[in-house]
């Protein structure tokens, strides 16, 4: 149900989510499911609106992604980021989580539920076929993306258990006098100016604002006494990651037929694509993907006219995609500025610059992939310079800045996204990644939540 | 508010910073394998290499590329080195090779004469490609290393 915030009563609620994106909704959804009530807290209005986007959403910053890229990937009105996103999924695997607290194994089920929050078959979770030597083929699963404030009817009116009020921006979290919770939430509307809601220790704060929003409404509990909530150890903002994408960085000749698995029709809608396999990835040291487009011969390309020619078998040519992982850097971070916005948070400072190491990954897994199909004498592949060291660009995805780990000094939020020493407070989101593989990370996103509104549900 | 000790500030300092818990991501061995120029390992004469214009390509592969402009195998036409054969064409095309010329012409009965442009063609459009020709060609220019031609007939 959509309220006035002066209809508000705090106590009817078992959970507050500060932000109505994939990652709020879905903790909204799943606690429902569990019989808990929640009040989501959203800045935007139903609709999206310019205004609001800019004057709420504005971010400066450098390096290969700018404060204006980051700003264009985080969608102030209701439903969130959901209003952008392309649908595709894909999960993390095992060896992805080599730096998280917890396992693919614990997240195992919540998948299996984020496939359903997200409209899709799950065969794609595990879902796997052999290609050559170092690789296998593990496509994405490309249905069309739930958009949860335009489908109808939405969750935020049909959910008697989820109820939203709009326009009103989280601005600042009280801590308790001992720092052990949180007691109130500032809000700010331009409605009615400021005003407080009063949390209980039994009551969860679930912060879902995205990579920047996150990081955001913590830094605005700094004081001049005190460091900002979840930044005691000064890794908040910290190891802000993307995933580098590099669009027809290369071209393919070899025969589809015999290389590309028919995937299976249990699979759903797909975009095929290869991966390393394990003992690549650990070979090379940072996850990718590479994902085939069909594109004809290219006959006033004489070398391509050649290599074609050569291969044994019919060819078929493709343009080459590249979706990977980038390595988490303390200097790529997101820092409040003094200055305020309308709500009185700071304004965000990013800096967002890939390394060497990411950039040659590109050109790496294109060679692994050309000596592969070379030793078994069935394709070639061609290597676009300017695309990989001139032209990369990310994802839409905002990772790492909240990250999750075991050790307070390094990380935020401990295994089950809880801010380190604040029993009420908890983070949902891509900002608890500590490392992001290649996979688009709404699908972990959405499990992750169903894992955290569990946990919240389970703690009562 | 927690009391700071030194130590926490110092520790704070050399560990807070450098998240010292996690093992760095990073490329291995980027050092060895990486340069477009060099070999991953493995069997040298399969191993692709950058070369030109970004493909990836054997010593075999190269080998072969190379010539392509210079090698033919036919006995039913007589080919002329350095000799351009303007008009009469009846069909133009890119192809592989000045063998996959040759082959084509002979193979249509159509086919009188060809004319086949090489790599080193200062016109990119024209580079690699094969015009089948009737008899009526305009006359034969000759001294230019970038085409070949032949005919059915004697010349």
């Amino acid at each position: 149900m959509i309220i006035d915030f002066n209809d508000i009563n705090p106590n009817r609620f078992d959970a507050f989510i500060i932000g109505s994106g994939p990652a709020g909704s879905a903790v909204a959804m799943e606690l429902s499911r569990l019989g808990r009530r929640s009040l989501i807290i959203e800045a935007g209005a139903e609709n999206w609106d310019i205004s609001i986007q800019q004057e709420l959403g504005h971010i400066v910053g450098t390096g290969h992604l700018d404060g204006e890229y980051f700003s264009n990937h985080w969608v102030r009105s209701m439903g969130g980021t959901s209003a952008l996103w392309g649908g595709w999924c894909a999960p993390l695997m095992a060896r992805n989580f080599a730096n998280w607290p917890i396992t693919r194994g614990d997240l195992d089920d919540c998948y299996i539920r984020a496939c359903d929050i997200l409209h899709r078959p799950s065969a794609f979770l595990d879902y796997s076929a052999s290609f050559v030597d170092g690789f296998k083929f593990k496509p994405f699963s490309g249905e069309e993306p739930r958009r949860f404030a335009t489908e109808d009817p939405n969750i935020y009116t049909s959910d008697e258990r989820i109820t939203i009020v709009l326009e009103v921006s989280a601005r600042r979290l009280r801590p308790r006098h001992d720092r052990t919770g949180i007691e109130a939430i500032e809000v700010w509307s331009k409605k009615f100016g400021v005003k407080e809601i009063n949390v209980s220790g039994n009551q969860a704060i679930i912060l879902a604002g995205g990579g920047m929003g996150n990081v955001q409404v913590l830094f605005g509990s700094e004081t001049t006494d005190a460091k900002a909530i979840g930044n005691e150890s000064d890794q908040l903002g910290r190891n802000l990651m993307e995933h580098p994408h590099f669009y027809n960085c290369g071209r393919a000749v070899l025969p589809a037929e015999k290389l590309l698995p028919k995937v299976p029709p249990r699979f759903g809608a797909a975009y095929p694509a290869i991966i390393p396999d394990d003992n690549k990835h650990d070979e090379i040291g940072l996850d990718s993907s590479i994902e085939f487009v069909d594109s004809k011969l290219r006959v006033d390309d004489p070398l391509e006219v050649f290599v074609a020619s050569q291969m044994q078998y019919k060819v078929d040519t493709f343009d080459l995609n590249v979706r990977s992982e980038m390595a988490p850097s303390p200097s790529n971070r997101v820092l409040p500025m003094r200055d305020r916005d309308p709500s009185g948070l700071p304004r965000l400072n990013t800096r967002c610059v890939f390394g060497s190491d990411d950039l040659q990954n590109a050109e790496r897994i294109l060679m692994e992939l050309s000596r592969s199909l070379a030793s078994v004498g069935l394709g070639r592949i061609k290597i676009v310079n300017d695309a990989i060291y001139r032209s990369a660009t990310g994802g839409g995805h905002i990772l790492g800045t909240t990250r999750m780990g075991a050790d307070p000094r390094s990380s935020v939020v401990d295994r089950n996204c809880r801010v380190h020493g604040y029993g009420n407070l908890f983070v949902a989101g891509s900002s608890v990644f500590p490392t992001g593989g290649y996979a688009n990370p709404t699908l972990t996103i959405v499990a992750l939540a169903v894992k955290l509104a569990r946990y919240v549900a389970g703690s009562k | 508010m927690k009391l700071l000790t030194r130590r926490t500030v110092l520790l704070s300092l050399a560990v807070g910073f450098s998240g010292a818990q996690f093992t760095r991501l990073s490329l291995k061995g980027s050092d060895e394998t990486q340069g477009a120029t060099l070999e991953l390992g493995g069997s040298n004469a399969v191993s692709p290499t950058y070369g030109i214009e970004g493909w990836l390509l054997t010593p075999d592969d190269r080998d072969t590329y190379d010539k392509a402009d210079y090698y033919f195998d036919n006995k039913l036409l007589v080919v002329k080195n350095g000799v351009d054969l303007p008009g009469g064409d009846i069909f133009a095309g890119r192809v592989a090779s000045l063998n996959e010329c040759v082959t084509k012409c002979e193979k249509n009965s159509f086919c009188k004469a060809f004319t086949y442009a090489r790599l080193s063609h200062p016109s990119a459009q024209k580079r690699r490609m094969c015009w089948l020709k009737t008899d009526q060609t305009g006359a034969a220019v000759e001294n230019d290393l970038d085409y070949v031609s032949g005919r059915k007939r004697k010349w």
